[in-house]
Formats: structure tokens, sequence, C-alpha cells
């Protein structure tokens, strides 16, 4: 995607999001004019920025929404929910139109309809707003008006800023022979209007009839339809969505064609050709090379103007090529041309020799500007046709631009900032085309405006020179003729005016300084014009001698040793170029000051300027930080082999010394490593305040629907986690939050009748706690009632009686996390769409989380979500089973215990065994994988680890415990991934793979 | 090589009229809002200041105001760019000091040509 | 109002909106079907873009320029 776009994307997101949460935010304070004026910046920045891209539907509607914000600025009408509500619909709507853009680099067809409509209902409001009571239809009838004018405007905009005409491509689409009748009319000097009509797909249904409609276009000369788009035509086929595409000429005003096409302006395009863009070939095109020659020797005839020539040979050469092709049709249109082109004949006849080769579509606009300079002019655009009329143009517009400021009346502290940068822009300009006598005058005028308070003279100046500038012969050929003779007289007349500047001031340090630096420019700019550009370094240091002594004496004293006529210009002014850093220029030896301050000076300017453009802050695409993130695992692994190629150096090739010096060197490549991971770790880390920020919205949204009233407290939300952390629990979030919403959070009535406060709190909170994040999500609402609970479980079958029985209240609580668990009897629209709590629970146990829930009945319920801080570096519990290596992650060990036999008692059908006076049920690891049961081993003792799952323990048999180890664990892919007992893979030292294992996922 | 300063707290937009000028050769310097310009420019002086209005701490007519009345940097041609199309808008900003406008989305010629002449190269 | 006779259908004069899904079903029953146009004057856009996406050849041509401009796609087998 091109880069602008990306950043436009980015950016509106950005601004969405702040206009967003202002919004949210004067909901609460809808008198906060910062509040205001926060939202309204978002909006108007994001209509600027809009302007840059082919979004005029987002353009339509982020401006209602401007406006409307702007006169709540200006205290025209007020704020209130409702308003909130539209202003958040129109700026969901643009969030949507930019995921279109990200995706398809373009808006959705009916994106002008929502547009309009959004829009007018926007304006509508504020019109209804404004007015007071005033009736209904007036307002209806206003904004539409309203709306009219500003889609007028911004088409206008956008007009404005089209190229001075383009190619129009479906010209193209309309027959040969209408092509034909069109450039014929249009040659005769008949205006001739192009539409190409798109009728949505739904109009048949709105009584439309597109094609009836073109019948109906004005001085119709002809049309061409076919199917919008290619669809498989079999009986599953619905003739009435429309999938047809309509092209017509006609002979008429566009405005009357406009009028026609008034209720579907947004599916029709008007254009107004120019003749010779009907001028185009068709036919195959074969590569034959003679059509090289033909081509070549047919320029030369258009070269020669030899018409005659050119026709004998467009004659001769009909015969060669094969009828109805490429050739032949492009030879008949210039026979056409031959025949029918005025004045232009020749330019046209050239283009379409150069497609006959080519095989590429005419490039008219090549000679339409050309062509029609008259017109352009008209336009009020620049006419290239040689350098020294644009010069002069470009410089009568400035100056007049700049004569109408100086007009203006000015506030006395702006005076001199307003004549020293008119001053800038006319000596710039003059500058770059070279008007070297005429800046050295207008400079001097400059001057006296500084010193006598008064911009008449640079008025007058103005005025007279960009009356001459158009007059072609009128200055600037005199002007030419006595450059030299009037540079240098002028150059006295100014560097003797810097000297009455100087002489004039008796002022205070700052004053003085910068009066020096004035008198400096200036004198910088007549000495550069004058071509002795030798003498500046000189000027440098009589300045900078003056300000140490902060007098003018020795700024006077250079002016006054200065002799302009010691040299002649050319020669100086080479010498300036061959020679930049010479100084010695002998009448000027007098005025040197010890020179070792002018380079330091220069080198710090030259520090300065780098500083300047350097960012401090860089977006960098994801994709880059997720490669760098793979690199840096790759790096891992490959660091990890290194000590067994350590240990093979010694062992099977015998050479210790390599062993150790591998050692070394691993030791220092595996601090490196942990530098990167570190720092890539905290390139990745986002504030949590990423996920929270979408629920003050939410909450809002939701306890509006269900008729609840809702506190919400964020705490801690620039806690940061590991990106991919951030992204994944956004959604686990949204299901939390919306089930306290629904089902934790009571009714008023009830909460009332409870002897609560009518409104209900959630309370999100996050807080960085060792390795993890912890994430609370809590609501004062009626908690979960564990009979209930069990009751309903048991109903479902997702338990038996006797587990009903045998599980704690505590343990029961967590039964809400089991797939197709439902407390609520009734479904409401908002959860309950399949996606039970079971889904969170999974996706946090995915990225290595844990959760644990908390609730007391009447009361409300904690849940508490430990996250990892990164997902980069995993640590975990290497252990065997069936001879093979498993992962467990180490922030669920509890302990390694090592069980003889008697230790293990069956309680209800079940292994159990009693670890610190608790009863901790068994689960053999080996019939949960499915592997074949193993041999007993010595004594009985059996390896078990106990892990915490739900808020309870479990002891898993293992074969065996191995190390611990830091893995980059890496989701699986493939058959493996939808096997809920893996959490990823990652990847050991030795190259081997090892599964780590997810005990959330485990039945049991 | 000239240096232009472009003001506005779009980064789409400073980035739109940024690609041109550094296409066409400038060396670019931004800011995103009245007061970080003004510290910029205070620090080094540029041939050019490309200026938005409507920008959060200090808008674009404050910044030129005050741009004006120092003496380093008062001689700084400046070209406002805004959305804003009414000549009262115009006028406001030749109040404030400056010595063009133009109207946003601006085309990339006519940009590049004002920016040419004003700066002289 | 079309009357389909053998492989042939016949447009009426007029051919309103609901005429283009009778053409249409009659049209994919069986790929080599034509369609005499000669007698329509009028003719509805959905029954024009059946024609266009069933593409049959056309045995007679519709009187009105237009009309023939429309469908000047079609192949046609007089």
């Amino acid at each position: 995607m091109n880069p602008l776009l990306q950043q436009f994307i980015t950016e509106a997101r950005d601004l969405l999001e702040e206009a967003a949460s202002g919004l949210l935010a004067l909901e609460t304070s809808p008198n906060d004019m910062d509040g205001v004026n926060a939202v309204f910046r978002a909006a108007h920045t994001l209509k600027g920025s809009t302007g840059l891209f082919d979004v005029l539907p987002m353009t339509h509607v982020v401006h209602a929404a401007e406006d409307i914000l702007d006169a709540v600025k200006a205290g025209q009408v007020g704020i209130d929910s409702n308003l909130i509500d539209m202003l958040l619909d129109a700026f969901d709507q643009v969030g949507i139109w930019i995921d279109e853009l990200e995706s398809a680099e373009q808006l959705s067809k009916d994106a002008a309809q929502t547009a309009k409509e959004m829009s007018s209902k926007l304006r509508a409001w504020l019109a209804q707003a404004r007015a007071g009571d005033s009736s209904d239809m007036l307002v209806q009838e206003n904004m539409a008006l309203s709306s009219q004018a500003e889609e007028r405007e911004v088409v206008q905009q956008l007009v404005d800023m089209t190229p001075a005409r383009k190619a129009i491509a479906w010209l193209s689409c309309l027959s040969p022979a209408v092509r034909l009748q069109a450039y014929q009319q249009g040659i005769a000097g008949h205006k001739v209007v192009a539409i190409a009509y798109t009728p949505e797909p739904e109009c048949y249904f709105k009584g439309e009839d597109p094609f009836g409609l073109v019948l109906q276009i004005p001085g119709l000369i002809g049309l061409s339809v076919d199917n919008a788009h290619a669809v498989k035509v079999d009986a599953e086929l619905d003739v009435y969505q429309a999938n047809i595409q309509l092209y017509a000429v006609a002979s008429a005003d566009v405005g009357d064609i406009e009028h026609l096409f008034r209720y579907v302006s947004e599916q029709v395009m008007i254009e107004v050709p120019l003749p010779e863009e009907w001028l185009i070939p068709f036919g195959n095109q074969d590569n034959d090379s003679i059509l090289l020659d033909i081509s070549e020797q047919m320029q030369r005839y258009i070269e020669a103007q030899d018409i005659d020539g050119l026709v004998t040979a467009i004659n001769a050469a009909k015969n060669i090529v094969p009828a109805g092709s490429w050739a032949a049709n492009t030879f008949e249109l210039m026979a056409l041309v031959i025949n029918t082109a005025g004045n232009h004949k020749l330019a046209w006849l050239h283009v379409l020799v150069k497609c006959l080769v080519t095989g590429d579509q005419p490039d008219w606009l090549s000679v339409s500007s050309h062509v029609n300079t008259a017109t352009l002019a008209e336009e009020g655009m620049a006419v290239i046709q040689s350098l020294d009329e644009v010069d002069r143009e470009s410089l009568s517009i400035v100056m007049g631009l700049q004569a109408n400021i100086l007009r203006l009346p000015i506030a006395h502290e702006l005076y001199l900032g307003r004549i020293a940068s008119i001053g800038k822009v006319i000596e710039n300009v003059l500058h770059r085309f070279g008007h070297n006598a005429l800046l050295v005058q207008w400079l001097a005028v400059v001057n006296k405006s500084k010193i006598s308070n008064n911009s008449e003279g640079m008025l007058a100046w103005l005025e007279q020179s960009s009356l001459a500038l158009v007059e072609p012969n009128s200055l600037s050929n005199k002007s030419n003729t006595r450059v030299s003779s009037f540079n240098r007289d002028a150059a006295l007349a100014l560097v003797d005016i810097q000297r009455q500047v100087l002489a004039q001031s008796q002022p205070e340090e700052v004053i003085l300084l910068g009066r020096l630096r004035s008198v400096k420019t200036v004198l910088t700019s007549v000495l550069t014009l004058i071509g002795r550009k030798d003498l500046l370094s000189a000027l440098n240091e009589a300045v900078d001698a003056s300000a140490q002594v902060m007098s003018v004496s020795e700024l006077v004293a250079f002016i006054d040793r200065l002799d302009l006529t010691v040299q002649p210009i050319q020669s100086s002014a080479l010498q300036a170029s061959t020679r930049p850093v010479h100084r010695g220029d002998p009448a000027l030896l007098a005025a040197h000051a010890p020179s070792g301050k002018v380079g330091a000076s220069d080198t710090s300017e030259t520090a300065t300027v780098h500083g300047d453009g350097i960012a401090k802050t860089l977006r960098v695409e994801q994709a880059s930080i997720d490669k760098l993130g793979d690199l840096i695992g790759e790096l891992v692994v490959a660091k990890n082999a290194m000590p067994y190629l350590a240990q093979r150096a010694e062992r099977e090739f015998a050479v210790p010394e390599l062993a150790k010096l591998l050692k070394e060197q691993f030791n220092v490549v595996d601090r490196l490593t942990q530098e990167l991971q570190s720092t890539i770790m905290k390139v990745q880390m986002l504030p949590v305040s990423q996920i929270f920020q979408r629920f003050p919205r939410l909450v809002r949204d939701i306890s509006r629907k269900l008729g609840k009233k809702i506190n919400l407290v964020v705490e801690g939300e620039e806690t940061q986690a590991d990106k991919t952390v951030i992204e994944v629990m956004s959604d686990p979030m949204i299901h939390m939050v919306r089930n306290s919403l629904d089902h934790g959070i009571e009714s008023p009535e009830e909460r009332l009748a409870a002897g609560k406060s009518e409104t209900g709190t959630i309370k999100l909170k996050a807080f960085q706690e060792g390795d993890s994040v912890i994430i609370e999500i809590q609501d004062d609402g009626r908690g979960v009632n564990p009979a209930r609970v069990k009751q309903k479980a048991l109903e479902k079958g997702l338990i038996t009686e006797e587990q009903a029985e045998s599980i704690t209240d505590q343990e029961a609580v967590y039964l809400i996390f089991q797939p197709g668990f439902s407390t609520n009897d009734e479904v409401t629209d908002l959860s309950g769409r399949g996606v039970g709590m079971d889904v969170v629970r999974s996706t946090i146990e995915r990225i290595g989380g844990t959760l644990r829930v908390h609730s007391e009945v009447g009361k409300g319920t904690i849940i508490r979500l430990s996250l990892p801080l990164s997902m980069a570096v995993s640590h975990v519990m290497e252990i065997e089973l069936a001879h093979q290596v498993f992962g467990v992650p180490m922030d669920i060990v509890v302990e390694t215990a090592r069980l003889t036999p008697d230790r293990i008692k069956t309680i209800k059908q079940r292994e159990t065994f009693i670890w610190r006076s608790r009863l901790v049920p068994l689960v053999r690891l080996r019939d949960v994988m499915q592997f074949p049961a193993g041999g007993t081993k010595a004594g009985g003792v059996e390896s078990v680890l106990v892990v915490r799952r739900d808020g309870s323990l479990i002891g898993l048999v293992v074969d065996d415990f191995r190390s611990k180890s830091e893995v980059i664990m890496k989701p699986l892919e493939g058959p493996l991934s939808g096997i809920p007992i893996y959490a990823g893979s990652a990847l050991l030292g030795d190259g081997s793979v090892m599964l780590v294992l997810n005990i959330g996922g485990i039945r049991l | 090589m000239k240096k232009v300063m472009i003001v506005d707290d779009a980064a789409t937009v400073r980035m739109y009229h940024g690609d041109i000028l550094r296409q066409a050769g400038y060396e670019v310097v931004e800011a995103f809002n009245g007061v970080e310009a003004l510290e910029k420019v205070l620090a080094s002086p540029v041939d050019l200041m490309l200026v938005d209005i409507n920008m959060p701490l200090m808008d674009g007519y404050s910044f030129l105001r005050e741009v004006r009345m120092h003496n380093d940097t008062m001689h700084i041609p400046a070209i406002m760019i805004s959305t804003e199309s009414e000549q009262s808008d115009r006028e406001k900003a030749y109040l404030n000091g400056a010595n063009d406008y133009m109207i946003k989305p601006v085309r990339p010629d006519v940009l590049l040509e004002k920016v040419r002449l004003m700066t002289g190269g | 109002m079309i009357t389909f006779k053998k492989d042939i259908a016949y447009l009426g004069e007029q051919c309103p909106v609901e005429d283009a899904e009778e053409l249409f079903a009659w049209l994919i029953d069986e790929p080599m079907r034509k369609v005499d146009a000669s007698a329509c004057q009028e003719m509805h856009t959905a029954v024009l873009q059946t024609l266009l996406l069933c593409r049959p050849k056309l045995v007679k041509l519709p009187q009105s320029v237009f009309l023939q401009q429309a469908l000047n796609t079609l192949a046609v087998d007089i």
C-alpha cells in the first residue's frame, strides 16, 4: 500500500479514537469546552486529511460532524446523549470505511449512499437544533439544500485538485461507430457529453429502469450496454440484481444531463471530452515489423508537414495491413483527421502515428494542453510556453498578492514582520529568476520602509513592477541592458542605507543584536548579488566583532572600508565559486578579525540542522517487528546449539581448547541474545489502555440498551504488556465485561430491593506482578450462585451427581467456564451468541495465562487474569512421557513429588493423594494423551507434577522430570492447532521440537 | 539546500506535503503544532513555512504572529494552508502574517511552484 | 409479452420488467435457443441485462437504432 494511505489509515484511527473517547467524556461533563475543542479538532484534522484521497463520502460525513461540533463550540447548540449517539455512529461509520480502505484501498460502492444519509441526518439535526422549534418540513428542505450546496463545494474542491485533464479511460467502451459520430459532432463545434452509468444492484426493486433513463438523454447520439461484471450464468442467478453498465454520448448541456440523472448522481460519471479524444483505434494488433518502417516514414512526412506525401503513404499502407486490424483502423482515423481537423491536424496525426506501433491508446493529453493554451489561461492555470513568460506571470502574481497584503491594515507589533517577510518573498522570487538588478532596488525599498515605518514605497514599487512585468517589453529588457552599471550604484545605495540604519540606533543590547543581524542579512545579499562572496567572511567577522564590543562601530568601519569598485564582477564571482574559502581580499585585510570562531559556529549550525530533521519516535510496520522477533527466536535456538557443539568438540573430536573457546563465545552470544530479547520485548509492549479504552463506549451502549445504571472504573491502564497479549486479550475482555453487564449487575429495581445503590460498578484494574500482568474484572452484582451453577451443570450433563456433591462452592464457580454453560435462562441479544466463557478461558490459557474467579452471592464477582508479560520467552518444565519430551508451563507448576504407592488412595473411583493436607486428584498423563500404560517402576514410585488448574490442584503422573528451560513458544499450525491439550511448540537447542502442554485443555 | 518547515497537526498532511517537497530536493522540518514549530524555527531558521490554522496548543495565527515579532524569524515567508475557503479566512491569514494562502488539498505542482518562488530556488 | 415457439422467443412490443425472469428461465434451459427482437419497441433494463448475460443469437434485430446499439454485442443469425 502506498505509504501516504498507510499513514492516513493509522492517523485516522488515532483521531477517531480521540474523538470517540472525547465524546464519551463530554457525556458526563457536557460543558467542558476543552473537551469539545479536542473532539472538534480531531474531526477537523481528519477532514483535512481525507481531502488527499478519493474518499468523498468520508469527507462528507466528517464535515457534517465537524459543523455540528463547530456549532457546539460556538455555543449555538447544546450537547446531549442523542447527539453523542449520532456523532459516535458517524465516527464508527468512518472507522468502517477506514477498514475498507485498509483491505481494498477504496470505499465500497454503497459508501456514497451511506454518507448521504448520514450527513443528511447530522445536518438535519443541526438545522433543527439551531432553528429551535421551526417545522420539521422546512428543516428537512433546508437541510437538503445545504447538503447539496456542500456537496457541490466538495466536488469543486476535488475538481480543483485534479490535474488539468485526465484521460477518460472508458470512452473506448463506446462502439467505434458511436465514437466516430461523437468526433464528428465535436469537430463541428457541438458540445459532446459522455456519460457512464453503473446502476446499483437493487435499482430494479426501486422501480428504476436505467436503460429507459439513458434513452431519455436529450440529444442522444449513441449508446453501448454491457454487463457490469462477469457472473456465472445458471439457474441460481438472480436476474433482478442489476448487473449492467451503460455508456452514452449526447450533444447536450451538462446541466440538463445532470438534471436527468439527479436521483442517481453517484452512479453516473459525466465528462466533456475534447473532439480528438474520441479518436481511439480498435482491432487486433499484430507486431508486424513493417509497421515500424511505415510509422517512421509517416513521422517524417508529418514533421515535414507534407500532407500529400502522408496521404499517399497511408493509401499504400492500408493495402498491407489486415482489414479491421488496429493498424488499418489507425490509418482510417488518420485519413479522417486529414479531412476534418483544422490547425491541430499535424499534432493529432503525430499522436495517432505514435500509437500505431505501441498499440497504446492515443495520448491526447500531450496535445490538449498545447492546443488549449488560451482556455487554460482563462482558468488561471500557469501557462508554460517559454520560461520568460512564466517568469513574468509568476512574478506578477506574487507581486500582486504581496501588494494586496500590504494594503491590509496591520497591528503595530506585526509591522516589521510583515515588511520583512514580504521583503523576503519578493527577494526570493526575484532571485529565482535572476532579476538581480530589480532585486537590489527592492532591498533598498524594503529597508526604507523598515526605517520609515511606512510601507508605501514598497507598495508603489510592487505596483509599478508588476505592471511592467505584464507588458513584456517594458521593463525586463531594459533592465537587462543596464544590469552591470545599475548593480554597482544600487549596491552602493543599499550599503549606504545600512550605514544609516546602524548610525541611527542607540539601542539596548537585544535590539542591537537584531539590528546587526538584519544589516548583515542585507549586506550578505548585496555582496552575493554583485558577485563579491569573497567579502562575506570579512563581513561575518566584522559583525561578530561588533557584537562582542556591543557597539556598531566595527561594522560601520567595515562598511566604510568597503570598496566595491576594486574587482570586476565576473572574475570575482568565478573566484568565489572555485575557491570558496578564500578570504584574502587585499582591500579587506584590515578588517580581518581573528577567524577561529567562524569555523566553530559553522559546525554547531550544521549540528542543529541535523538535530532538527530527526524524529524522536518512529512508526514501524508490525510485520517488520514480527520478523525481527522470529529472527531473534531463531537466533536463540542457534545459540542454544553451541553448548552441544562444545560438548562434541570435547568428546568426539577431543579438542578441549576449542570446546573452551566455544563456551566462552557462547557466553558472549548468550548475553547479546538476551539483550536483544529484552529490547524487542520492550518495543512490543503496549499499555493495556489499548484494551481498556474500548470499554467506556461498550459499557455505555450496552447499559443503555439493558436499562441498567453502571459506573465504570478503570485503574492502571498504563500497565504494559506484550502486544500479542494485548491483541489476544481484547475479545475475551469484552466477553467478560459483557458477562458482568448481562448477568452480574442487576437491574436498578433489583439492586434497590437488595439494599444496594441503584448504580452498579464495574471495575477494570491492571497491574504488574513479577513476570505477569494481572487484569481484574470486578463487579458488585449478584455474584455467581454455586448451587444454581451446579444444578445447571448437572442438567446439561456437564457433571455427574457424584461430582456435584463433591465439588466445593468455590470450584463450582469455575463451571461457568465449561463449554456449553450459560447461567441465565433467557439469552439476551448481547451475550449468549454461542461464544461462552469457555472460549475466554481457552484463549487465556493458550497464551500461557491463568484465570481465577472469586464470587460471593449478592456481593459480586472478581475475575483475575494472570497473563505473561511477554510471549517471547516462556519458562517450561520439561517432562518425559513415553520416551518423548514435553513442556509444562512453569507458572502453573506448584511442586514436583515422588509418590510411593501407599500414598495413592482411590476415593470415589478416582486416584487421589494427600498433599499438604489437601486431597489432590491424580491424572495419569499417559492415559490422557492415549499413550500405552508404562511399566511399573522400581518400588512403584510415581513422578507427580503438582499443578494449579482452575483454582484447584491436580497431580499429573509423568514418566520423569527433566530440567526447566527457557523456550520461544510458537502457536501450533496445521492439524495440531485444533488440539486443545497443546499450547504450542518450541525448538530445543539440539534442533528437536518440543510440544508444550496446555493443562487447562486436558479433559478430566 | 533550502529548508521548509511544515506545521500541521495531521501527520498525513505533513507526510503529503513533506514528500512533495523532499522529492523536489528540499530539506523538510516538521512540527505538529505552533509551540513545537516556534521552538524549532527559533533554534534554527528555515527558508519557508507551510502553516496549518487549526492546531492544538497554539494555532497557526498565533504562531505566525509570534514569528513576525521575533527578530530572527520575522522575515521568513509563510504560506497558510487550510481547509477553509472563505475570503475572510484568507484575509485573516494575511493579517496575521501569511504571505500566501492555499486551500487543502493542495495540488503538488501548484505547491511546488509557490515554494520555488518563495524560497528563490 | 414474450411468445416462445420451438427454439425462438418472440419479444413483444413492450418487454416489461416481469419478462426478464421468464425469458431467463427459458434461455438457460437450452443454450442454443434464439431470440427475435423485431417487434420490440421498449425493453426494460432487466430484460436487456438478461439478453446480455445469456447471449442468445438474434434472428431479427429491433427497429430502434438505440436498441440495436444496446444489443450489438450479440451475434446475429438471420
